[in-house]
């Protein structure tokens, strides 16, 4: 049986200057979802209903050029052709009958990790994407995720693990990258890693439906 | 790499509870390949030739390279170049990005989705960039418009998903800039690409008419941000017939002959709705055209640009019998608002 449900898709586009602390919001566009299907924010949406929260929050956090853009744009089912190398921050956020789900997702240059901070209030669950095909920096990104387990206002947020760009030749796979980070150390909060392609769209749902079974329930 | 657990994608999902799916993912189901063949590393004093169809696509990886020239006439998903030392790089075609880490006193010609550098020093690029190229912690960088031709290249621009037109490679953002110093500049307009780097005397390379003559590029060569408009501006657009491309590209060699003076400042392949349609050419009349595909715009700038731009759009069609639509702007008074709102709405589509 297919359940109709009608939805405002209410995308926002923010683009903020991370050295003010006024956001300036450029862009806003409303436009309805209806006709769209697929892994897209509101099928995670409509898996959440049954939430007692009135809004959700994911974090996307991970070096820059991880991917992090794509899969966001890829979540709310948009083209991915052009993206250009986040500056600020991106946000998209999904409404339905006074429920809210806010993806954040926010540029991972080292200059500006420290703002990461700012965006860590009230986050539910915690999204960390990984270039699995940048061997170099493996290392350095297994670092910034150490420092992020370690802050307070992270404490026992769930974390997912995207092992991103698996569709390239030299892609580690995700287990070997989750043996890498000592991911089987973490006891203090629920963890996954998940193998995914942004770009080919593969494995993002099913990082998603990890995602829908550990919010945490406040 | 650790081979512990290697049963197949099992494991790709390492789970608290053990979950794991059985249904396969394309990467698992890849055919191997020899990873060699796709990573450049570790070469001193040598030279690298890579022919249409060696990289076909695929990711590919240069580092640790000293005093070696890189040529790839072949386009690939991604690149990442690292700890590389006076080494002269062309990358034809690279769909996603292209990023540079601990590289100095290299030379790079490279057409990308995006670029990026980081801790780089003393780097010549000649790029074609279709979103803003970004650097960080680098210094001395100089940036220059692309310039390079192969009998294949115009095909690999495609399979990459790169369009010629859109190339922003005169904007760089900057995420350290320092007061009073500048990490990045852009050469003057007198560089060209051979003086900084010639192509290798072989035959292969003869076989596939390669050159980096500014005539002949796939890439046509733009001034850029830092040329400021002195004289006119004038706003041409090719709406979509399937022949756009070869109309943008007649236009602009002919214009070249026709008036010297007048530059080709920026070029913008962009899909338009009518809103967008009616706000730059204010009227109503290209609604149609842009619905029916990708406009391109050519932002010119010089003397008497508005008139040499009408004629030679007049003689284009006539001479070729192209009954293709074309917009060539006709008010000097609104011109550069025409040229700002069409590279203003273009841009805003690269934007997340």
């Amino acid at each position: 049986m297919v359940q109709t449900i009608a939805v405002d898709l209410k995308k926002s586009h923010i683009i903020g200057d991370l050295q003010s602390p006024k956001m300036n919001f450029t862009i806003e566009m409303a436009l309805n979802d209806q006709g769209r299907k697929g892994n897209g924010l509101l099928s995670i949406l409509r898996k959440l209903k049954s939430q007692p929260d009135k809004e959700l929050r994911l974090l996307l956090l991970g070096l820059d050029n991880a991917g992090k853009t794509t899969l966001l744009k890829k979540l709310a089912s948009e083209d991915i052709t052009h993206i250009t190398p986040t500056q600020g921050f991106n946000i998209k956020s999904v409404q339905s009958e006074g429920f809210k789900l806010n993806v954040w997702d926010i540029g991972g240059q080292r200059k500006i990790r420290p703002y990461w901070r700012n965006y860590f209030e009230n986050t539910d669950v915690l999204i960390y994407v990984i270039d699995s095909a940048d061997r170099k920096r493996l290392e350095e990104t297994g670092h910034e995720l150490e420092e992020l387990l370690m802050e307070d206002k992270l404490a026992n947020v769930p974390l997912l693990v995207y092992a991103n760009k698996q569709d390239l030749l030299h892609a580690a796979p995700a287990s070997d990258i989750a043996e890498g980070l000592g991911l089987h150390t973490i006891k203090d909060r629920p963890w996954q890693i998940q193998a995914c392609s942004a770009t080919a769209g593969e494995g993002v749902k099913d990082g998603m439906e990890w995602v829908c079974k550990n919010i945490k329930k406040k | 790499m650790g081979c512990l657990f290697h049963k197949g994608r099992q494991n790709s999902n390492v789970t608290k509870k053990g979950e794991v799916k059985l249904e396969g993912y394309s990467w698992d189901k890849r055919k191997t390949v020899n990873l060699k063949d796709y990573i450049i590393e570790s070469i001193e004093d040598g030279e690298v030739l890579k022919m249409p169809g060696a990289v076909n696509g695929q990711q590919f990886v240069i580092q640790n390279c000293k005093n070696t020239s890189i040529f790839v006439f072949d386009h690939a998903n991604t690149v990442t170049v690292d700890d590389c030392i006076n080494c002269k790089i062309i990358l034809a075609a690279v769909k996603g990005s292209i990023f540079l880490r601990d590289c100095k006193e290299c030379l790079c010609v490279v057409a990308c989705g995006q670029f990026r550098a980081r801790d780089c020093r003393k780097v010549d690029i000649f790029l074609c960039c279709t979103t803003q190229p970004i650097i960080e912690s680098s210094s001395s960088i100089h940036f220059g418009c692309y310039q390079l031709f192969y009998n294949e290249l115009e095909e690999h621009f495609q399979q990459a998903g790169l369009s010629v037109f859109n190339n922003n490679w005169s904007s760089i953002h900057d995420f350290t800039p320092i007061e009073g110093e500048h990490n990045w500049c852009l050469f003057p307009d007198t560089i060209k690409i051979q003086d900084y780097v010639s192509l290798p005397a072989s035959q292969e390379l003869q076989r596939l008419s390669a050159s980096l003559l500014a005539e002949r590029s796939v890439v046509p060569h733009t001034w850029g941000l830092h040329k400021t408009p002195s004289g006119e501006s004038c706003l041409v657009a090719f709406f979509s017939d399937g022949q756009q491309v070869q109309r943008a590209k007649a236009f602009i060699n002919a214009l070249k002959i026709e008036n010297p003076y007048c530059l080709l400042l920026l070029s913008k392949e962009a899909r338009m709705q009518g809103v967008d349609a009616e706000h730059v050419f204010r009227t109503d009349s290209y609604n149609a055209a842009v619905q029916r595909g990708l406009v391109v715009g050519l932002h010119y700038s010089g003397p008497n640009c508005i008139h040499s731009c009408q004629k030679v759009a007049v003689s284009i069609a006539t001479a070729t019998g192209s009954t293709g639509l074309v917009y060539v702007s006709t008010n000097p008074k609104i011109s550069q608002k025409q040229v700002d709102s069409f590279f203003n709405f273009a841009n805003m589509q690269l934007i997340a």
